[in-house]
């Protein structure tokens, strides 16, 4: 059988599980007594260790044990949720993602993760060594750690003197030659089974049953003397396959809530959870039945629609009945609404392979080319109706177009969110006290780009926690708050995304950022450089300014990644600081990486493609303005001076400038202008974007190329590159040469 | 195991001899599929069971639920002590819902 596509949907969902498993662990940080965060976080754990069984991954599943085991302790109760057992499980969810992965690579783990693993073992045996189960006596008296406050209101505890045992046999255990019986006949010798329900809620109909799967599960009161560890030893040996939970004698009802709620079983009729719950007795709940008719039939089968109504009624009849506390039979009913909107919110999305929708978005791309034609050829014509009919074409295709590109869509919150781990164990490395503020998670970004801008974010929050916040001492000194805040913001902008990620620390330190400069011999020392062009030294490679290196940044390797990283995805990366109040650096990168609106400029017969969303306005250069513009270089745009590039002469294209006019078209990149000069402006153009061959990788001033409506082949301008030699003359006579552009004005003007 | 096959006209009665066991439950849900699918009403005669597992009383109530679907009379005569043992422990006797003569029938 090939069990490949059963594995990648492992893997895919091991990753949803764990993510989610960090965000609730983070969450329970701030407020540590909300069940259902540990119920999430054990379920998601728990469901880890059950499909990693099934694929015989027996380290994940070796390992996840001890983690639930601990989890499971935390769920009763029995440990107190504090922040180092909460770093602990931070960081066995990172090795649990650890040994997933090399199971997917299908490779050991280096002898680092190895010892990390062992290290976490240790750890996980000491949480569970240290309190040893506690005998039934202690258990009443400690008041569960997890008790939600909504629960809280219906802490009476029970009058059940007996443990409750509720458990669910793996499918596999019979085929391992283990019979449930025989579990339930030792469990006799440690005491008396007073009840026992055995459930078949999980049989299939005939067809589908397999007669050596185990589908059996059962809830069982059991009078006993013995320790829960004695109890839970029982099922020692299919404890990993089967979900078992032991709830002690007297236990808050609570308790039997929060059971009730991780239950595996979904169709669970209210009216068993309540027996199950230990929160009235088998008679009342008989009782209870028999005032309703057709109760009988739900009780043992009836269908997930039918069953919750009818159940309620249940529910209100044994309320009026005095037979249990309305909060039990809320905590009930929200059980079985919990399932059902999950339920809803599956349906409502498709998991789709990236593949597909990448062929989606060629076609689309082939559409619009095509589209394109048509277009000029209409044009060409001039008939009206063809003009007509193509313009509702043309209309129609930019509309598929958007909404293909927008499948590919998705929200940088849960980037973001990743880093809010970040934040908190950096934040303990260093000592500092700090939050993460984030904002704008719902901007939509392409998935490429989100993929891909992880790295480079998480390198500039450490680089801001290491460098730009300072140690609570100085912060308070200076009359700062000690808390300090690294913000992650992101908003859509003209075209593009914007990324900030700004912190309130101390700024940079432009003096020490020279003189490290000039040390490495990155700047001649003579040189007079703008605020700015300091600033933007950090991104030079092989800057580092940190005296000490620490662990997370200050190796060397670092800005200049990062900067290198966001111009692969045709972004740019810009710097604001402020002694004393912080640092701002924005990430500015394009909405998509496939298609673009274009605008089409010409030199001579050639064809050249400018991002529209980059053009301000385009200008007529002629007559003495021309001339003037000629000598100097620069442009005099309404009181602002703006720099030009002749195209022509960029890409040394030897055909002579057109005698009487030529067109500067305005485009603005970040915060900073500049003109093009061409010779004529073709109009507005869909693109779609073709990445150049390797051969022309090294080519400046270009980013890709496209085919025209006609066949032809024009070249797309890369602004950013283009600024950079537009500025690049003033640039170069101050000493930078690995340089980005964004040259300030008054270095850009001709000395 | 072994199953021995009788019909009076009107219920088909299976009588299963020995282990009623996980060694077993393949042939047991291939004799069961196809007496099921006879749409008979069914008698299973447990007497001469000498030993009953999980996978052997999960067949039984899957058998049991199957047949009631469509309809169909199923019931569980001459208990074994071995399959009263298993009924007890497990707490069955509601859920199969048949009258269980002690000591069992000899056959």
């Amino acid at each position: 059988m090939n069990l490949e596509p059963a594995l990648e949907a492992f893997f895919a969902e091991a990753d949803e599980l764990l993510t989610r498993m960090e965000e609730s662990l983070l969450q329970l940080e701030s407020e540590p007594d909300n069940n259902e965060l540990i119920n999430d976080i054990f379920r998601a754990a728990h469901t880890i260790k059950g499909t990693a069984g099934v694929f015989g991954f027996d380290d994940v599943v070796h390992f996840t044990h001890e983690v639930e085991s601990v989890l499971d302790r935390v769920r009763d109760g029995q440990m107190i949720v504090s922040n180092d057992v909460i770093g602990l499980l931070l960081r066995n969810k990172d090795h649990i993602g650890v040994l997933v992965h090399a199971m997917a690579d299908k490779r050991e783990l280096d002898a680092a993760q190895r010892a990390e693993g062992d290290a976490q073992m240790a750890a996980l045996l000491a949480l569970l060594g240290k309190q040893p189960d506690q005998p039934s006596a202690s258990a009443v008296v400690s008041a569960p750690a997890g008790v939600s406050r909504s629960e809280a209101a219906i802490e009476d505890s029970c009058e059940n003197g007996n443990w409750h045992l509720s458990i669910r046999f793996g499918a596999d255990v019979l085929r391992s030659g283990m019979d449930p019986t025989s579990f339930l006949r030792y469990l006799r010798t440690l005491g008396d089974i007073v009840h026992l329900d055995t459930l078949v809620d999980a049989l299939p109909s005939w067809l589908e049953f397999d007669p050596e799967s185990c589908y059996l599960g059962f809830e069982i009161d059991f009078r006993s003397e013995a320790s829960k560890a004695e109890i839970e030893g029982v099922f020692e040996f299919v404890r990993d396959e089967s979900v078992l939970h032991i709830i002690p004698p007297y236990s808050q009802v609570s308790e039997y809530i929060s059971v009730l709620r991780a239950l595996p079983e979904d169709d669970m009729k209210l009216g068993e959870m309540l027996v199950l719950s230990g929160a009235l007795t088998r008679s009342e709940l008989e009782r209870g039945l028999s005032l309703q008719s057709g109760a009988a039939a739900a009780a043992t089968g009836g269908t997930d629609t039918e069953a919750p109504a009818t159940s309620q009624q249940i529910g209100e009849i044994l309320i009026e009945g005095g037979a249990v506390s309305a909060g039990v039979v809320d905590a009930a009913l929200a059980k079985q609404k919990q399932v059902k909107d999950t339920k809803a919110q599956e349906a409502r999305s498709l998991r789709i392979d990236a593949d597909k929708l990448d062929q989606l978005i060629e076609l689309v791309g082939e559409l619009v080319v095509a589209s394109a034609g048509v277009q000029n050829v209409a044009q060409m014509l001039a008939q009206g109706q063809l003009t007509e009919a193509s313009e509702v074409l043309t209309r129609l295709v930019e509309e598929v177009r958007d909404r293909a590109l927008s499948l590919r869509m998705v929200q940088i919150g849960a980037t973001f969110q990743r880093f809010q781990r970040v934040v908190r164990d950096v934040s303990r490395e260093l000592g500092k006290d700090i939050e993460l503020q984030v904002s704008g998670g719902e901007t939509d970004l392409d998935k490429t780009v989100v993929e891909r801008i992880g790295d480079p974010l998480m390198h500039l929050i450490r680089n801001s926690m290491d460098h730009g916040i300072e140690t609570t001492d100085v912060r308070l000194a200076a009359g700062k708050p000690a808390r300090a805040k690294v913000m992650l913001n992101a908003y859509h902008e003209a075209g593009g995304v914007v990324i900030d990620v700004a912190d309130d620390g101390g700024g940079l330190n432009r003096d020490k950022i020279l003189r490290k400069a000039i040390e490495r011999g990155l700047v001649a020392e003579d040189v007079q450089l703008s605020e700015r062009e300091i600033d933007r030294l950090i991104f030079a490679p092989g800057f580092s300014t940190a005296d000490q290196i620490s662990n997370l940044s200050g190796r060397g390797v670092g800005m200049d990644v990062v900067r290198r990283d966001i111009e692969a995805l045709r972004g740019t990366v810009d710097i604001e600081t402020e002694p004393g109040k912080g640092t701002r650096i924005r990430i500015r990168l394009p909405l998509t990486l496939a298609i673009i609106d274009g605008f089409r400029v010409g030199i001579d017969k050639a064809s050249f493609v400018l991002p529209v969303d980059m053009i301000v306005e385009c200008v007529e250069l002629a007559g003495s303005i021309r001339d003037a513009a000629r000598t100097r270089g620069y442009l005099d745009m309404r009181g602002e001076v703006l720099p030009l590039l002749w195209l022509r002469e960029a890409f040394d294209m030897d055909s002579s400038a057109p005698e009487r006019r030529e067109n500067v078209v305005v485009v603005q990149f970040g915060q900073t202008k500049a003109g093009i000069v061409v010779d004529q402006l073709m109009g507005e153009h869909q693109t779609v974007i073709r990445p150049l061959g390797k051969l022309f990788s090294a080519l400046r001033g270009v980013s890709g190329s496209t085919i025209l409506g006609s066949g032809e082949i024009a070249l797309i301008l890369d602004v950013a590159g283009l600024m950079k030699m537009a500025g690049s003359a003033g640039a170069t006579a101050a000493g930078i040469t690995e340089m980005q552009g964004q040259t300030s004005r008054h270095a850009a003007a001709p000395a | 195991m072994e199953i021995e096959r009788t019909d009076d006209g009107g219920v088909t009665e299976l009588k299963v001899a020995g282990e009623l066991t996980i060694f077993g439950a393949a042939d047991a849900y291939g004799i069961l599929t196809r007496a099921l699918s006879e749409e008979r009403d069914l008698r299973i005669n447990l007497a001469q069971v000498t030993e009953v597992d999980s996978s052997g009383v999960q067949v039984l109530l899957a058998a049991k639920r199957a047949a009631e679907a469509h309809g169909h009379g199923f019931e569980l005569v001459a208990h074994s002590a071995a399959m009263l043992e298993v009924m007890e422990l497990l707490q069955l006797s509601h859920v199969f819902g048949d009258p269980v003569v002690m000591p069992a029938q000899p056959a």
